[in-house]
């Protein structure tokens, strides 16, 4: 049998163990985990000293405590006489109504705002496209097959207007979806915001001509109009329109057809 | 004079509370000593914190960094990391508690659901408890989103797609919770209001009454510990109390060290989020992981009717939430269905003496961790040396099955168990023989 009395020097010495320890961590680890160690080490041993008070302060046996009559709720007895607690609960009710009732009005006009919002980018016709350092890029910037991120100029700001751009190689073209119209000299832009739910679509397999999302691996197909052919995607990436302009800048003209990014209730189709 | 007096009796009545000792009810006060934890690192924290989207260039410390352009929020969380002292120990013990924190509250409610404790007169704070863990996640959410890191950033254009998906309410609720259309240089300002003042007040209101009911109510505990019209344990003073401290202690002692010594979310090495970029492998912390999970491997359902859509990531994003949260707060009600018993009850059952239930929610959790896995099925096929469309239609079938087979062995095993050593008596009539 330890007595009480043994069992205190038992923490005493795990206490001190402790410390040492966390001590011996501290130089090894630097400075602020050393700082972080001691307080650890310290906080365990003054833990380690409360179960020894705790154990030498055992009381003889467990102890208890009478519970209210079964059947009694522990509510305020308010509310436990039946008609005092239907009244209750039907102003809770009431007022949850009213209350929602206050709150639809100004969530619906913002649904309404944030739509408009959501249906638009910095987009406009003659925008040039620019790239990560603002520069406007020229139709001879990309070799063929290769792909950068793009800007419209002035608002690299719009993360909803980032766009990939590709240049196919001589012999090809997009098909349906897409629109073989809006190429130039090659270059085909597509929105660089994942329809699935938003992530940068920032893979591009140029041998199999397939851009893929990393976030959770919708592939989409950059000949047939940025088509969805795998994964959990349902549209097409939208297509931006290009043009050249008279000094050989890739241009837009006009924003994307339609909505970019992950769907919503009302997003045009 | 009196005051004192009375205050002085209101103690010694309020110290004679019994606290049974069973192991499995200093759960709940983890997670009560992870939320002081949680508070005071985070109050620190704040006072550091710049909870502002607006461009800025970097000039701190951390030299790989140098005029960087970024947001103000992330320049302050470098400069609380690199340059205030002892900044990143009180980061990483906040994150690591706040893992711990989320843990705790699961593991109590699983023996709270396993042993029955949710039955009358419990049910309503059964539901306190459930809401103190959906909003105890949402607060986690939000916090890995304020350093405005690239990887946070990618967690919360996830968490924008999903509150997009909403019908009707969807673009309103977006537009509310991240400040108009995503990326959103307000969006870190309204998530650090939610974060530090919305969602704290609510947790401390709801915590409130859910320690009220616990103390009106008195605790439950295991036919072995005590009889039904009485708690056995220990009382509030000297020694529950003593016990308390010392959690707080070690536990302050364990995170602390965790925190000096484990590095958790490195935002310097991910970079300041840009739209055009992510990071990968990517992934949320572990309490959300079942919702990345069904994100990657759930059939992407979408619904066209017409004028209107329903996008694919409101499945794993709303509808398995709710699925998985409304079952759990509709489970007592079902059951009082199923059984026919409203009785109240202040003993607690063995799982082994309830195999329905027991297989129910062996079941429900191994739904949870097929779905939590499969957040991670990209390195896992990486691992396997198996591709990621293989993975998936893999964790499909797994989905499926795992729950019901482990269902059913649950099952069998309460049930072989229970009938090799008999339930003692739920009423406590025999207590006498049986302690």
């Amino acid at each position: 049998m330890t007595g009480p009395s043994n069992r205190w020097w038992w923490t005493i010495v795990a206490a001190g163990m402790a410390i040492v320890a966390s001590g011996a961590a501290a130089l090894l680890v630097g400075w602020w985990s050393a700082a972080g160690t001691v307080a650890a080490g310290t906080s365990g041993a003054a833990a380690a000293a409360l179960v020894g008070v705790l154990r030498a302060r055992q009381p003889p046996g467990p102890q208890s405590e009478e519970r209210r009559p079964s059947g009694h709720l522990g509510y305020p007895c308010a509310c436990a006489e039946p008609s005092r607690r239907r009244l209750l609960c039907g102003g809770a009710v009431a007022a949850a109504l009213v209350a929602g009732a206050a709150a639809a009005v100004p969530l619906w006009s913002a649904t309404k705002r944030g739509e408009a919002r959501l249906r638009a980018t910095s987009w406009r016709t003659g925008t040039r496209l620019v790239d990560d350092r603002n520069a406007p890029i020229r139709s001879d910037d990309l070799e063929p097959g290769a792909f950068s991120t793009a800007w419209p100029e002035g608002h690299g700001d719009d993360g909803n207007a980032q766009v990939v751009l590709i240049r196919l190689p001589p012999d090809r073209t997009v098909s349906g979806p897409g629109r073989p119209e809006w190429l130039a000299a090659g270059h085909v832009a597509y929105s660089k915001v994942c329809t699935h739910m938003g992530c940068p679509v920032g893979l591009y397999q140029a041998r199999t001509e397939l851009l893929v999302c990393p976030c959770h691996q919708a592939t989409f197909d950059v000949l047939r109009g940025a088509k969805p052919i795998h994964g959990p995607a349902h549209r097409a990436l939208p297509q931006l329109p290009l043009a050249i302009d008279g000094d050989g800048y890739l241009i837009a003209t006009g924003d994307f057809p339609e909505p970019v990014g992950p769907g919503y209730w009302s997003r045009p189709s | 004079m009196k005051l004192v007096a009375r205050t002085r009796r209101a103690v010694d009545k309020a110290g004679k509370k019994i606290f049974p000792d069973h192991w499995s009810f200093l759960l709940g006060e983890i997670a009560m000593v992870s939320l002081f934890i949680l508070f005071a690192t985070g109050i620190v924290l704040a006072f550091f914190y710049d909870a502002s989207g607006e461009r800025t260039t970097y000039h701190g410390a951390y030299e790989p960094m140098h005029g960087v352009d970024m947001s103000r929020a992330y320049q302050s969380v470098l400069r609380l990391s690199f340059d205030v002292p002892a900044g990143l120990l009180l980061r990483q013990v906040h994150h690591w508690t706040a893992l711990v924190f989320v843990g705790a509250i699961v593991v109590h409610a699983v023996r709270i659901f396993f042993t029955g404790a949710y039955r009358r007169p419990r049910r309503l704070n059964y539901l306190i408890g459930l809401t103190l863990l959906v909003v105890s996640i949402s607060n986690g959410f939000l916090g890995v989103a304020l350093p405005d890191d690239l990887l946070s950033g990618t967690g919360a254009q996830i968490g924008y797609a999903i509150a997009l998906s909403v019908p009707v309410l969807g673009a309103g609720i977006a537009g509310v919770l991240f400040g108009g259309e995503f990326p959103s240089e307000e969006m870190v300002h309204r998530f650090w209001l939610i974060h530090v003042f919305a969602i704290p007040m609510l947790i401390v209101a709801l915590f409130s009454l859910h320690m009220l009911l616990v103390w009106r109510q008195t605790h439950t505990q295991y036919p072995t510990d005590g009889p039904a019209d009485e708690v056995v344990g220990s009382r509030l003073l000297p020694h529950h109390a003593i016990k308390t401290a010392a959690l707080l202690l070690s536990m302050a002692a364990v995170l602390v060290g965790m925190g000096a010594l484990l590095q958790i979310n490195p935002v310097w090495e991910h970079g300041p989020f840009e739209a055009a970029a992510a990071t990968v492998p990517a992934g949320p912390d572990w309490y959300l992981m079942f919702v990345e999970g069904g994100l990657r491997i759930l059939p992407a359902l979408h619904l066209e009717l017409g004028p209107v859509e329903v996008p694919s990531p409101f499945v794993a994003g709303i509808v398995v939430p709710a699925l998985v949260f409304g079952t759990l707060a509709a489970w007592p009600f079902v059951e009082e269905r199923l059984t026919g018993d409203r009785g109240v009850h202040h003993l607690l059952e063995r799982p082994r003496d309830r195999p329905g239930r027991t297989a129910f929610g062996v079941a429900g959790l191994s739904f949870l961790a097929v779905l939590t896995l499969a957040a991670n099925h990209d390195y896992l096929g990486g691992v396997l040396g198996v591709d990621v469309m293989t993975m998936t239609v893999a964790f499909r079938i797994v989905l499926l099955v795992a729950p019901a087979l482990l269902g059913v062995v649950a099952w069998r095993v309460a049930r072989d168990l229970a009938e090799a050593d008999p339930a003692p008596d739920r009423q406590g009539v025999g207590h006498e023989e049986a302690r």
